[in-house]
């Protein structure tokens, strides 16, 4: 049996190689099976495919993929300030790990009850409310924060949720939820607070204020 | 692209015995070809992949030396002897000051003017004056005129400044010795730029001012709200700021001469880190209308139907704090694409490249392109604590200019010294010392500088 054969080295005076070739693997002694000449490649290729798709770092959970957003509702006529009840859903707040905006395991269940609160109050706009702790700087947590917002937005989407009741909004670090410096603070603070706008808010008349 | 002739080839004694493990296992010589061929494929491409996308990535993010970037700046020439502004590049170093004698100056507020002057001009590093005899002399007298001031050279009596300055007299002596620094070294002074910056003192974060020596601290904004991410418009006559008066984060600009505000950016989600184009005539700013946090670039008068902004960037993290380059085609920015903050260029109309800047900290924010383009300022953390960096584009080199902290840096006109905030306060950071200096003692919960250019 033959190895491939595998340019090593180029003549130093020969054109700069355009990389290393490797040649066609002995094709021509299997030209008595055709579908062996065309299966060699074709499973090279595929078994390829496979463990670079393997292999490709995943920083991102594929719901907050760019091509994978659901387009944002318009803005409500409402105050986010005062005509948002972030009491009701108060217990299924997600928290997320340090300069991550990746759904945890653990806060998966929440967001399953939030879906059964929007089943049971259909029309109920949500306010997805993104924050993050203090470390950072604030344009970069309010970026953050925001997408904190969105990955539970489409996570909610994706379990079947209708993103047009869905608003995101982001506090970066400029609300935390505990005041202190410790480890436990800043993991309070990294979270997607769920609020529901309150009834008769949206019918309200009038821009906000400029 | 030229590739490194890396490969692999496997030794004979390996590849018989492989074949004879293959067989005992009843493995046909197709199947065993086909094996090996993806073996060496795998590995192959295991060679090449990563070869390519390091090509790719850390492609030097510095054009070719900026001296042509920005041929009016004048170049840096502390210059005993040079004509000011004639031409020869010198790198600033500190040493080598000019001496410059000033005279008191005359008038009620002449002492304190007097010292506000000889405060200014050290604080440049590049002018050490004193009270007795030296190669330049500074008189003025403050009036009801103004200040009638005059700057000339002792040796030959040439005058370099002469010009009466009107308006209130902190102000007057600022823009004379910005004046004095630039007919002496060839470097824009910044004695008169001012400080914006916001403070949560009050309860809430508010918009402030204040002149860059700490005096005339005046409050902007009163919303109770959230105000953020203070820039100024080239001109200075302008700022742009993020508050969430409406209860969404929007985009405002504030006319610092009426203090007019005009609400101008409020899509839906983020709308947030405006920075004026050098013409004055645009914004970049991070917008999350589309889904993820991207950079648009939009007109100051904001986005009509027939004014949309242009997304600049398209990626799965979160783009923020763009900074243009002095010249205007180009936007430094930090994107969280690649896991954790880093900082990028990439050109001011769609379609540019854009690359990563190799710095020394993988997390790295809010950067800030210096006036003279050869710059860019930026947070880093390191140990856990964040630190003001600083990287040369001509070198493509990167520095830690602070030791014990500091966050939101941001260029003087100079091109030399930062402003930054740590803990709450305000300090003046020399780059080339890195010496820093507190602004003013009194101030709390202060950050997110910008500095008048």
């Amino acid at each position: 049996m033959q190895a491939p054969t595998i340019h090593t080295r180029h003549p130093a005076d020969a054109p700069p190689p355009s990389g290393c070739a490797v040649a066609p693997a002995s094709a021509s002694a299997h030209a008595a099976h055709p579908w062996r000449v065309i299966a060699l490649p074709l499973f090279a290729i595929l078994t390829l495919t496979f463990l670079a798709a393997c292999t490709t770092p995943q920083k991102r959970p594929a719901n907050t993929a760019d091509d994978m957003v659901v387009p944002m509702p318009a803005r409500l006529d409402i105050n986010p300030d005062t005509d948002v009840d972030y009491a009701i859903l108060r217990g299924e707040t997600v928290y997320f790990a340090y300069d991550s905006s990746i759904i945890q395991a653990s806060e998966r269940g929440k967001l399953s009850r939030v879906l059964e609160w929007m089943t049971a109050n259909p029309r109920r706009p949500l306010f997805l409310a993104g924050h993050a702790d203090k470390r950072g700087t604030p344009e970069y947590n309010r970026g953050l924060a925001e997408r904190r917002a969105q990955a539970v937005r489409m996570y909610l989407i994706g379990l079947g949720a209708e993103g047009e009741l869905l608003h995101t909004i982001s506090y970066g670090e400029e609300r935390p939820a505990s005041q202190g410096d410790s480890e436990q603070d800043y993991a309070l603070n990294r979270r997607v607070e769920i609020g529901v706008v309150r009834e008769g808010a949206v019918q309200r008349q009038g821009q906000p204020q400029n | 692209m030229q590739l490194p002739p890396r490969c692999h080839t496997l030794p004979d004694s390996l590849r018989k015995a492989a074949s004879r493990a293959l067989r005992s296992l009843g493995v046909t010589r197709f199947a065993a070809l086909a094996a090996l061929t993806l073996l060496v494929a795998i590995t192959f491409g295991f060679t090449l992949i990563p070869t390519a996308a390091l090509a790719q990535d850390d492609i030097p993010t510095a054009r070719p030396a900026t001296p042509a970037l920005q041929p009016d700046a004048p170049t840096a020439a502390p210059a005993a002897e040079a004509d000011p502004g004639a031409g020869s590049t010198i790198q600033v170093t500190g040493a080598a000051k000019v001496d410059i004698q000033v005279q008191s100056i005359s008038g009620t507020e002449g002492s304190t003017a007097t010292t506000t002057l000889m405060t200014d001009l050290s604080r440049s590093q590049l002018i050490n004056p004193t009270t007795t005899q030296a190669k330049y002399s500074a008189t003025a007298q403050l009036g009801s005129g103004g200040l009638v001031a005059r700057l000339t050279d002792t040796a030959n009596g040439r005058v370099l400044v002469n010009k009466t300055y009107s308006g209130a007299w902190r102000d007057a002596v600022h823009q004379f010795a910005d004046d004095i620094t630039f007919a002496t070294t060839g470097i824009p002074g910044f004695a008169s730029s001012k400080i914006a910056f916001v403070s949560n003192s009050t309860g809430s974060k508010e918009l402030y001012i204040m002149d860059i020596d700490g005096h005339n601290v005046r409050q902007l904004t009163s919303d109770r709200t959230i105000s953020s991410s203070p820039a100024w418009s080239r001109d200075n006559t302008m700022l742009a700021y993020t508050s969430y008066k409406s209860g969404y984060p929007d985009v405002y600009i504030i006319k610092l001469a009426t203090g007019q505000r005009t609400r101008v950016a409020y899509f839906p989600g983020i709308n947030s880190g405006a920075a004026f184009s050098p013409d004055g005539t645009r914004l970049a700013l991070t917008l999350s209308k589309d889904g993820n946090p991207e950079l648009y670039i939009m007109p100051i008068t904001g986005g009509g139907n027939n004014a949309a902004p242009v997304r600049l960037t398209r990626t799965r993290g979160a783009e923020t704090s763009p900074s243009w380059s002095p010249t205007g085609d180009r936007i430094v920015f930090c994107s969280d694409d690649r896991g954790s903050p880093q900082l990028f260029i990439t050109s001011s109309t769609p379609g540019g490249n854009t690359d990563r800047l190799s710095l020394n900290s993988t997390f790295t924010t809010e950067p800030d392109w210096s006036p003279d383009g050869r710059k860019i300022t930026y947070t880093l953390r390191a140990g856990g604590l964040f630190q003001i960096g600083v990287y040369d584009m001509a070198v493509r080199n990167s520095v830690q200019c602070t030791t014990t902290g500091g966050q939101d840096s941001n260029w003087t006109r100079d091109s030399r010294h930062v402003v930054y905030t740590n803990n709450g306060q305000i300090y003046l950071l020399d780059t080339v010392t890195r010496q820093s200096t507190l602004i003013r003692g009194d101030l709390k919960g202060c950050g997110e500088v910008a500095v008048s250019k």
